[in-house]
């Protein structure tokens, strides 16, 4: 990683030095994390081949896969926004992430309810599937409650070009939860 | 001067967001559509998922960062 | 104070987990019960017990927009409390890992005890849970003891850094221990576990009810693991004092950052397959019933992917502890110390490629069997480089024998077994008769215990006088390190044989003609475990009454022996400057650290 020249600091370490310690540690989770889905992945891979239900709704997977780029489209927008300092908009468009994240939410949901029908989890495919859309369920969860809490906290417009770590971590952590579902979504719902 | 570069920057970064997003929105169609008409979708579904993801990694999570010192 | 909160975070949060699942399950008009509540009410209960011990002071404040608690507390409650210093947790891993491999040595003890005689003394059931039970205590051990311990404790201090990169995230993946251990305590008491350390299915889905809390409780120390690995590695690439580039770290530090990126990536297999084993117990799902379309076999690939890896987790650190105290030791300089390095991280890479080895006979596609018996060979080269520069590094040196020293030979002569009995067992037309039997308990415990363990040890009584600031009594360390390294002979050379001739593993009876091998190997085990009350009577009484210890005992060269013994809250009075290898022993002129005034006498500025 480093130039064997590149000497690290070491007294009080300087901001933009921890910032880039920051950004290694959340890369390394991330990396940690695709580990997670690759698991996944596989097992369903392994049972399944690339067989699938044939009373999948395929359509309302489509629709939440589109809600979850655009809510990407808003994360990235309101780490802009906070790094230029403008915290109407980065209010705003953190707002509307998770909006849109909780719709997501309710589209998993709802597919859930059809799912239960046709291939309980007591069916293979239904056990690949409901695992595979909980686990990322969950993370979708765990990054709207992140983003809930990065609103609320910046609620005085502590978030800013000076200190802008919290809201960069925790919109790469919900960028990562849509690069995953970029491949669970055909692995699901597409592949045949 | 200074505040107008401000501006500029920032009206780009938000232009390239909405261009990365057209793109996204572009290949997960396509990707859809494939699906319904395509065979050999193990392959066709790999090679549409990989750009995909790498848009997101490369200009909303920007990767380079880890490298570069800079790269917002 | 602090770990009394713990427990009524504890208590709080499982009644909230068991009253939340008993809710939904009175709400669907199921019956209330099961291992659902059992599985949330641990879940809230280990973060429960985190908030309680000090993850909401000193740090979840903050994510609500708080100001947090950033005082260091001083005296010795701080060893009790969350504290971010990276030498206190490395003393709290180290105690407590201790402690598990006390109660891990008994279990042990039981095992031999119950193979003295053909005869069943305890019954099947009771020794398989004592079994599983001793497995997986000891597993934990060689995981975290020589990573969250030694690593913790020294690897700042090596690389010239005031603390890890992320303090908070260290003292977080310690206080993640104590739960695991409670989870894996109570287990016994529910039902137990009889499935060994391994888990397979299709008994772990079927059998008692502490299966479960083994989930929970590895799936929690799996994720105490994977934070410890992402720490270590951001400290290495990231805090390095001014000089250090990666080619002049100390070659135990290399081995952390191997061993770091395989516990980071591959850990999460574990929990995914634990979790998949859990949603067959818990939520109906069929990925390991063959009944239903599943297949018992993903779990061993799923498993074997972390838990082959798994064991250059534990062993390569004792590799580098090893290689460090050879070159001290033998004043030289590390022999092919780009080799040791280039051994490590190919290691590394192998270690994903090769888990299937544990498979030849349990049903997998036979055309799978030589790729992977020829890929598992293929580590003996990154493994001989290592050896290699062991060898090299003693060869011709003035070897001091001191206890460390002692321990670090006994690791060249155990792994050497260790590494060349496995090449039976990679072996695809041995493996077929050797499978399950001892000879693969005593291949393994050559490893494990004859690598890392003796290596863990080396590293206890060589950074001793760093720690606690005093000195051991060399005669009784030397005494250890030659009863331990006779005993363990004794005990695991026999068990080859006995495998040899068939001796299944994981029975409680066998026949007659086994019965020379198992009480040779039980008398000789219990005068193994003996020798533990002689280094820990040694060690904890050198800690209160022994002669205070210079800062630098051994005269080594690198930068943990220029600070004072115990080195100060921040590791270094003044920001050490590194200006070449770390071993330059024998080379006028050479350096690894700028001069600096070494006081001679520990400061004891605590
Ligand atoms: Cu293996």
């Amino acid at each position: 990683m480093a130039a064997t020249t590149e000497h690290l600091r070491h007294e009080a370490e300087s901001p933009a030095e921890r910032l880039r310690t920051n950004r290694l540690g959340l890369w390394l989770f991330i990396a940690s994390e695709s580990f997670l889905f690759a698991a996944l992945i596989s097992a369903r891979y392994y049972l399944l081949g690339t067989e699938r239900s044939e009373h999948l709704n395929q359509p309302l997977g489509f629709l939440i896969s589109l809600v979850l780029l655009t809510s990407s489209l808003f994360a990235y927008r309101a780490e802009t926004a906070a790094r230029f300092g403008d915290q109407r908009g980065f209010r705003r468009a953190t707002a509307t992430t998770i909006a849109l994240g909780l719709l997501f939410m309710v589209g998993v949901v709802l597919e859930w309810r059809e799912g239960l029908a046709f291939f309980p989890p007591s069916t293979l495919y239904g056990s690949a599937f409901f695992t595979l859309v909980g686990f990322h369920a969950f993370h979708v969860f765990t990054g709207i409650v992140a983003l809930a809490l990065l609103l609320w906290a910046g609620r005085d417009g502590r978030f800013g070009p000076e200190n802008h770590w919290p809201v960069e971590g925790v919109i790469k952590y919900w960028h990562f939860v849509d690069v995953a579902w970029v491949f669970i979504f055909p692995t699901l719902y597409l592949v045949k | 001067m200074a505040q107008a570069e401000t501006y500029e920057r920032r009206r780009g970064a938000m232009a390239l967001g909405t261009a990365v997003f057209i793109g996204l929105i572009v290949l997960d169609t396509i990707e859809f559509v494939v699906a319904r008409f395509a065979d050999q979708l193990l392959l066709w579904m790999t090679l549409l998922a990989l750009p995909q993801a790498g848009l997101i990694l490369w200009f909303y999570m920007h990767v380079r960062q880890l490298w570069r010192e800079e790269g917002h | 104070m602090a770990i009394l909160k713990g427990v009524l975070g504890a208590a709080v949060g499982y009644a909230l987990g068991f009253a939340l699942v008993a809710a939904v399950q009175l709400a669907m008009g199921n019956p209330v019960g099961g291992a659902a509540p059992v599985v949330i009410g641990s879940v809230l209960a280990t973060a429960g017990w985190l908030l309680g011990v000090g993850l909401w002071r000193a740090w979840a404040r903050e994510w609500f927009g708080l100001e947090p608690d950033r005082e260091t507390p001083t005296g010795p409650g701080r060893y009790f409390r969350f504290t971010t210093d990276h030498k206190v947790i490395g003393i709290q891993y180290l105690v407590t890992f201790v402690i598990v491999f006390g109660l891990a040595g008994l279990l042990a003890m039981v095992v031999r005890w119950e193979l003295l005689t053909p005869a069943a003394d305890l019954g099947g059931d009771a020794y398989n849970q004592v079994m599983s039970l001793h497995g997986i205590l000891m597993v934990a051990v060689a995981v975290a003891a020589v990573l969250g311990g030694l690593g913790n404790y020294c690897v700042p201090l090596m690389i010239g850094a005031r603390d890890m990169a992320f303090p908070r995230l260290n003292a977080l993946s310690y206080w993640l221990v104590p739960p695991v251990a409670a989870l894996l305590l109570t287990a016994p008491f529910v039902g137990g576990w009889d499935s060994g350390w391994t888990a397979y299915p299709p008994l772990s889905v079927v059998n008692g009810g502490g299966q479960v809390l083994f989930v929970v409780a590895i799936v929690i120390f799996g994720l105490s693991s994977i934070l410890g690995g992402l720490n270590a590695i951001a400290t290495i690439l990231r805090m390095r004092a001014p000089g250090m580039t990666l080619m002049r770290m100390p070659i135990f530090v290399w081995s952390v950052l191997a061993a770091s990126i395989i516990s980071l990536l591959f850990t999460q297999f574990f929990a995914a397959s634990l979790i998949l084993v859990l949603l067959d117990r818990v939520a109906g799902t069929t990925f390991f019933e063959a009944a239903g379309g599943g297949s018992p076999l993903l779990y061993q690939h799923l498993f074997w992917f972390y838990s082959h890896p798994a064991v250059y987790v534990m062993i390569l650190p004792g590799f580098g502890i090893t290689l460090e105290v050879l070159a001290h030791f033998s004043r030289k300089p590390l022999f092919a110390y780009k080799g040791a390095v280039a051994g490590f991280l190919g290691i590394v890479g192998l270690s994903g490629i090769v888990w299937a080895h544990h498979m030849f006979t349990s049903g997998m596609a036979h055309f799978m069997n030589i790729p992977f018996m020829a890929l598992t060979e293929l580590i003996s080269i990154p493994t001989g480089l290592v050896f290699l520069s062991a060898l090299g590094t003693i060869w011709r040196g003035r070897l001091w024998l001191r206890t460390p020293m002692l321990f670090a030979l006994a690791v060249l002569f155990n792994f050497a077994i260790g590494g060349v009995t496995g090449i039976y067992l990679a072996d695809v037309a041995t493996d077929l008769h050797l499978q399950d039997t001892y000879f693969v308990v005593a291949h393994f415990h050559y490893t494990i215990v004859g690598g890392e363990i003796f290596a863990l040890m080396a590293g206890i009584y060589y950074w001793y006088p760093k720690i606690t600031g005093r000195m051991y009594r060399e005669g009784l360390g030397r005494l250890h390190a030659v009863w331990m390294f006779l005993a363990f002979q004794l005990v695991f050379l026999p068990l080859f044989v006995a495998g040899i001739h068939g001796m299944n593993r994981r029975i409680n009876e066998y026949v007659e003609p086994l019965q020379g091998y198992n009480t040779f190997s039980s008398v000789a085990a219990f005068a193994l475990g003996a020798v533990f009350l002689v280094a820990l009577g040694n060690l904890a009484w050198s800690w209160a009454r022994g002669p205070v210890a210079e800062a630098n005992p051994w005269r080594a060269s690198t930068l943990e022996w220029t600070t004072s013994s115990p080195p100060p809250l921040h590791n270094f009075e003044r920001t050490p400057e590194v200006v070449g290898d770390p071993y330059p022993y024998g080379e006028p002129g050479a350096a690894h650290v700028r001069p600096v005034v070494v006081p001679t006498i520990a400061g004891g500025s605590e």
